[in-house]
């Protein structure tokens, strides 16, 4: 309709052996000019992005969602293999989980070990998320920024509270970071400009609005999301960046795990927890899914391949449907 | 959005401020009704001039549809906004489920036995499917009205009525049609007589037609000048992106742009969504039925009845059709978390729905029984509660007293979210209690507890 004035920036994540780096294509995301659905598809130039998480050491994880990664959750680098090749994942989102002095404390130089390891086996752009320790994630951040110079990665996340480090590490050598705000239209903007007055680009900047999972707080994600991405399109600048979703929190929803027969079988629970979680923010303008169970991903990549790139879907017809006895 | 201003209001109002609406005078009245606070028609006294002027001026653009009579009656349509962020959603996504005429009594009985036994009570709601949909599938119209006699006698949920045979329909509504069920439906094949049927019976038609919106229109204009009231639109389902488009444009074109043509409610068919991969069939139809909840669908009609299959839907709907405006909250009190003796951990937090569901869940994960004290602040989180001066230290002593607190632990200790570190000094001198500092998020709870019960 081109209804707006403002469009989304567009960032590119990876960089392939041309640009100094080895990934083998460059992800675009963002450069939306209306919300999906709500134009044309010209004004939907990148289609939905899936990172699919991955972690460095043992974390709990609900039973349904460990299975399908079962031979390789002690080993980021064939875990990763397992994602793209089999699952189809367009990104991978690596969460240096242990450098937590909490968890197994393991220095900076060991996480830089990982993440190159991950670099070597697949091919595909990364997101490098920290443990979310405001005191050992600057020093790890500055150490995998130094070893993955050049690989233009997606460094997960400058925080209202820890912000400089990252920012520092994601200009020097060439990186793109996720600002980290808890469901936030205002702080959203907040963080934005203080990045870009620390003089990283807009197009090197996505935003994390905070993801709740279904039924914990979603419905304000849902509308935070649709504030920024409304807010950008009207042309304000500072929240006219990509966004990027955390749908793998809709596994902390005690309905998506729980033992409970009385709400049917956690191996069809989980997996549409995070489906509905993921498709109802993708629909609100999210550019940037990170997800983690494989059904979950396959109902998410259908709806992109039919909403974003046009991909017919099989449709019965209501006549035939009001035949069956079923 | 046709709104009118307070003073052309007031100008139909009797002008007496007698106060029986419960606002002073008519001009207070007046300007209560224009910002949404009050009904207008809570004045007994309107003229009938006044009542038609107020109810055409003040009608939301998408009109209120009543489907199913009494208690169980539902609601749909009567909404006044695209996104909900500018005001809210009013009438939720009516779920339905699809039952066929083809089925023996005994299994007809059965299904609709499991649609209402499929009930969930969440943060003090009952969470439930609306509608029963009976397919007219052996076209037979004494089977179909032997269907509706069954329905009849087992549940009082309202229905849909589907059939594109006019006969088979008014079979059905011969049986039902006091009770108001939704007609499905009316196309440009059948349009007169089921027109006819909807006046006839003083029951909601729904409009099926596939093609273009334009399309659309006229069959909705033809039925309103034949005097039917209440409709209720089928776009057709031919591809997800393509019914989703026309959705979010019907939306656009009856509010943005006021069209009334296009200003009814919707209904949609995510039961028709199939796939050609085995694995992913029993996932999609949730699937679909997400996206049309999410983006406008009024109805949603759904062949399976698996509560994991219902349970994200209900979910969905009850967070996305809240009040975005109030913030939900929990009452204020002393709850027990898992196994609970007089030697459990306490902890305090604030009645923001949300933060006490997330603590709630980090203390469980813990495995460590705790007593949870919730104060009242006002449903703002802790940080909101805190910076607000609602989450203080005399708030919490008063609450221990309040609730009690002594009498269910024999230790004087209690645990205080890391954000509010602040308070613990006065905490302490005021109940002689001893405070200790908790982590800064709630996640951390479950390290924190284990530690702290271990020495």
């Amino acid at each position: 309709m081109g209804r707006w004035a403002g469009r989304i920036v567009e960032v590119k994540i990876g960089a392939t052996k041309a640009e100094g780096g080895s990934r083998d294509k460059v992800i675009v995301v963002g450069g939306e000019t209306d919300l999906p659905l709500f134009g044309s598809k010209e004004d939907l130039p990148n289609p939905p992005i899936i990172s699919m998480d991955i972690f460095d050491c043992k974390i709990p994880l609900p039973k349904v969602l460990k299975t399908p990664f079962i031979e390789v959750l002690e080993d980021p680098a064939e875990w990763a293999k397992l994602c793209v090749n089999k699952y189809g994942a367009d990104m991978i989102s690596l969460h240096l989980v242990s450098t937590d002095p909490n968890v197994l404390d393991r220095s900076p130089k060991e996480a830089a070990k990982t993440v190159e390891d991950v670099l070597q086996a697949v091919k595909v752009p990364l997101i490098i998320g920290g443990s979310g320790n405001p005191e050992k994630d600057p020093k790890v951040f500055e150490e995998v920024a130094k070893v993955t110079e050049g690989e233009r990665c997606l460094l997960s996340s400058a925080t209202l509270d820890v912000y400089k480090e990252i920012a520092a590490a994601a200009l020097i050598y060439g990186h793109n970071v996720v600002a980290f705000t808890p469901v936030d239209v205002n702080l959203a903007k907040h963080l934005n400009r203080l990045l870009m007055n620390m003089g990283l680009p807009p197009d090197k900047i996505v935003m994390d609005p905070t993801a709740a999972s279904l039924g914990y707080g979603h419905e304000y994600s849902f509308s935070v999301i649709e504030r920024i991405r409304l807010g950008g399109l009207q042309g304000d600048r500072d929240l006219q960046m990509p966004i990027l979703v955390g749908v793998t929190n809709a596994w902390g929803a005690r309905e998506a795990w729980l033992k409970d027969p009385s709400l049917g079988p956690r191996e069809y629970r989980g997996p549409i927890w995070e489906a509905v979680t993921g498709i109802t923010y993708m629909l609100a303008g999210a550019d940037i899914l990170m997800m983690m169970h494989p059904i979950a991903v396959s109902l998410v990549k259908r709806v992109i391949n039919n909403v974003f790139r046009g991909e017919k879907t099989s449709i019965k017809e209501v006549y035939e449907w009001l035949k069956e006895a079923m | 959005m046709r709104k009118l201003t307070p003073m052309q209001i007031y100008m139909l109002l009797p002008k007496t401020n007698c106060g029986e609406c419960g606002f002073p005078t008519c001009l207070a009245f007046a300007f209560n009704v224009a910002s949404g606070k009050a009904n207008v028609f809570a004045c007994p006294y309107l003229s009938d001039e006044a009542k038609r002027k107020l109810s055409e001026a003040l009608a939301p653009p998408i009109k209120l549809v009543t489907i199913g009579v009494g208690s169980e009656a539902i609601k749909i349509g009567g909404e006044r906004v695209i996104h909900r962020h500018e005001d809210k959603f009013y009438n939720p996504t009516a779920i339905a489920f699809a039952i066929s005429d083809l089925l023996s009594e005994e299994e007809l009985r059965k299904q609709i036995a499991a649609i209402e036994n499929t009930k969930l009570e969440r943060l003090e709601e009952i969470l439930k499917p609306d509608l029963i949909a009976l397919k007219g599938s052996s076209e037979n119209p004494e089977r179909f009205a032997k269907a509706v006699e069954t329905i009849l006698e087992t549940t009082s949920l309202p229905i849909i009525l589907c059939s594109f045979n006019p006969k088979v329909m008014e079979e059905g509504l011969k049986l039902c049609g006091s009770k108001r069920p939704l007609i499905y439906a009316a196309t440009k094949d059948n349009l007169e007589s089921m027109a006819k049927l909807a006046i006839e019976y003083d029951c909601p038609l729904a409009i099926y037609e596939p093609g273009r919106l334009e399309s659309l229109a006229e069959l909705v204009k033809k039925a309103r000048n034949m005097g039917v009231k209440d409709l209720v639109l089928d776009v057709g389902f031919n591809d997800l992106r393509e019914t989703l488009e026309k959705l979010v444009l019907l939306r656009h074109l009856a509010i943005g742009e006021e069209k009334r043509e296009y200003g009814y409610p919707t209904i949609t068919f995510p039961s028709l969504a199939t796939t050609e991969s085995d694995a992913l069939a029993d996932f999609w139809e949730v699937t679909v039925a997400t996206s049309f909840m999410i983006r406008y669908a009024s109805i949603i009609v759904l062949n399976s009845i698996k509560p994991w299959r219902i349970l994200p839907l209900l979910i969905l709907r009850q967070g996305i059709f809240r009040d975005p405006r109030i913030h939900p909250r929990v009452k204020p009190g002393l709850y027990a978390i898992g196994n609970v003796n007089e030697h459990s951990p306490c902890l305090v937090t604030s009645n923001y729905a949300l933060t006490y569901f997330t603590v709630k869940s980090d203390i469980e994960a813990s495995k460590v029984p705790s007593y949870l004290l919730v104060v009242d602040t006002g449903g703002l989180s802790v940080a909101s509660a805190f910076a607000g001066g609602k989450f203080t230290a005399e708030k919490i002593a008063e609450a221990i007293e309040e609730y009690k607190v002594k009498e269910k632990v024999k230790h004087r200790t209690m645990i205080i979210p890391g954000l509010t570190a602040k308070i613990s000094g006065k905490l302490e001198e005021l109940t002689n209690w001893k405070v200790i500092v908790g982590p800064r998020d709630s996640s951390e709870l479950r390290v924190f507890l284990r530690k702290i019960s271990t020495t």
